[in-house]
């Protein structure tokens, strides 16, 4: 779990927060949000000094943090020692990654690439903690919710504790068990939103849905300078398609098979998207 | 595929050292019609007498070299120590950090100061000893080196020892797998760098005292100051050949020894990468 207050946060002189207070019961998934630039990668970069040394820990600098020097196949073996093969294989695979690029070097790699290889070296670290800084940055919708996915069965299965930072909607609202919506001059603690929706219907229901246009309006308007009419638009424009809704294609916790949820030839339509 | 580009590399090579000569050659050819400068014939008479019936020339090759490497090493070694003293400016302790900043000031002093004028100042200290050429050769490199081993020190990606940090690796193995890694390509450029220079120091150096040292020659340097206070200006054409021979080949050197070394700088880059 993590529990950790950081007071007085600052970049340089120029004061952001007063106080900021992270608490991420086990096995549980914050996400980090707030507009561009208020601080999402100080307070993680934060957390991790602050949680570094007390064993095992996964972290994901923003952009992957890839060493340039090595090979994807070497960065891997940093995650930790005596990685295996199949970890590692069974990770990139989950996060649509081919066993071709193991040999490639970073600036090999296209942006995407290189997140998602930041992001199965943090998984692979084998900490009870997890940190990654926009870890969906600049994917394509199918392949972000490939690793969504992805990433809250690896959750669900190892009972970590994941903090991530997004500019999504999206993977807020799917991965997150908690999203934090950081606000510029915040006294206290932010903005806390729980997502009610259940882990495994995240991915059943469609942003459509009356629980979904609610949360992801509570944390648009909560993000402030957000017009109620525009917190309705964005909250609804940020997806159009939407998973297939076929009986084999529910998703299950316990047997991942994350690549059946992205549908055969579904087509996003206009009548996939919500009314606005 | 490989064969055959590398066959159109080679070709395209060889073109290009045609073409650079002839134009060097018709260049020389116009400016010695003008001045006093020698003709190819003359150079080329002058070459085959020293190389040929005189193993002089030969002889100073060897010695500029040994001094050269020998000038490059000390440089090498001292740029890199002081460039590491340096990052002490990013210490936390305010003394430490002080010490670091007022080494970064006097290197910065140094750097400016003319390397043809060291001779002089030499002298006065080792004397017309070996080890005052060795000095003024090292100085030269020494600079390329401190700026690339300080300049990658304070410039290396914060991220990187995070992650490192987090994945709970010690002090050294941040060291030996982060930070030496991350300097090294720099640092390697600094010493090429360092490499040429060090061939402009070796003419410097070379002014002090022409000393035989056993079956090592007095220097291409001395022999050209030599040629110039004896108003031969083929032989000086000659030496200077030389060095500029020298710089090109031990060039090619590190640059074969750049790609060898560090491969992934090489590799053709993504469009976003």
């Amino acid at each position: 779990m993590i529990d950790e207050t950081f007071d007085e946060v600052r970049v340089g002189n120029r004061l952001l927060f007063h106080k900021v207070s992270l608490r991420v019961p086990r096995g549980q998934v914050l996400a980090l949000m707030g507009r561009s630039g208020i601080g999402k990668t100080t307070v993680l970069r934060l957390l991790v000094d602050r949680l570094s040394g007390r064993g095992p820990l996964g972290y994901m600098p923003q952009h992957g943090g890839l060493f340039p020097w090595q090979r994807v196949q070497q960065q891997m073996s940093n995650a930790r020692h005596g990685l295996s093969d199949s970890a590692v294989h069974k990770v990139m695979t989950g996060l649509g990654l081919e066993q071709s690029l193991l040999r490639r070097f970073p600036v090999e790699l296209s942006g995407g690439q290189r997140l998602r290889v930041g992001v199965s070296r943090a998984l692979l670290a084998g900490g009870e903690i997890c940190v990654l800084d926009e870890p969906f940055s600049g994917l394509d919708p199918a392949t972000m919710f490939e690793c969504a996915s992805f990433l809250l069965q690896w959750v669900i299965a190892k009972q970590i504790t994941l903090v991530f930072s997004t500019h999504g909607l999206d993977d807020a609202v799917t991965v997150a068990d908690r999203i934090f919506v950081l606000r510029l001059g915040d006294q206290g603690n932010g903005e806390i939103f729980e997502n009610s929706i259940q882990r495994a219907d995240r991915f059943e229901r469609t942003p459509a849905d009356e629980q979904q246009v609610q949360l992801r309006r509570a944390i648009l308007e909560a993000m402030g300078s957000v017009q109620p009419s525009q917190a309705d638009w964005l909250s609804c424009a940020s997806t159009v398609w939407r998973p297939p809704r076929r009986a084999d294609a529910r998703w299950r916790p316990s047997a991942p098979t994350s690549s059946s949820l992205i549908g055969k030839g579904e087509v996003p339509s206009a009548s996939a998207r919500p009314p606005i | 595929m490989g064969s055959r580009s590398n066959r159109d590399m080679i070709r395209s090579a060889i073109l290009r050292l045609i073409v650079a000569i002839v134009f060097l050659g018709v260049l020389w050819w116009l400016v010695a019609r003008a001045t006093r400068l020698p003709g190819l014939g003359q150079v080329l008479d002058t070459t085959t007498t020293l190389f040929v019936d005189d193993d002089r020339l030969a002889r100073s090759i060897l010695a500029s070299s040994a001094r050269w490497a020998l000038g490059l090493v000390v440089g090498v070694a001292c740029g890199l120590l002081v460039g590491m003293l340096c990052f002490l400016s990013d210490s936390r302790s305010r003394i430490y950090s002080a010490c670091g900043l007022a080494i970064v000031d006097i290197m910065a002093f140094l750097r400016v100061v003319p390397i043809i004028g060291l001779p002089a100042v030499v002298i006065s200290v080792a004397g017309l000893s070996e080890s005052g050429k060795i000095f003024i050769i090292a100085w030269g490199a020494a600079f390329p080196v401190w700026l690339s081993t300080y300049g990658s020190l304070i410039g290396q990606d914060e991220e990187h020892l995070r992650f490192a940090r987090a994945a709970g690796w010690t002090h050294i193995e941040r060291l030996m797998r982060v930070t030496m890694p991350s300097m090294s390509h720099n640092v390697f450029v600094g010493i090429r760098l360092a490499a040429g220079v060090a061939w402009l120091c070796v003419v410097a150096a070379e002014l002090i005292g022409i000393v035989e040292r056993g079956w090592l020659g007095f220097g291409l340097g001395a022999e050209l100051w030599e040629a110039m206070n004896l108003d031969r200006p083929a032989h000086a054409v000659v030496y200077m050949a030389c060095f500029g021979i020298l710089g090109v080949l031990t060039d090619l050197l590190f640059r074969l020894l750049e790609r060898q070394m560090f491969v992934y700088a090489f590799r053709e880059r993504r469009a976003d990468a």
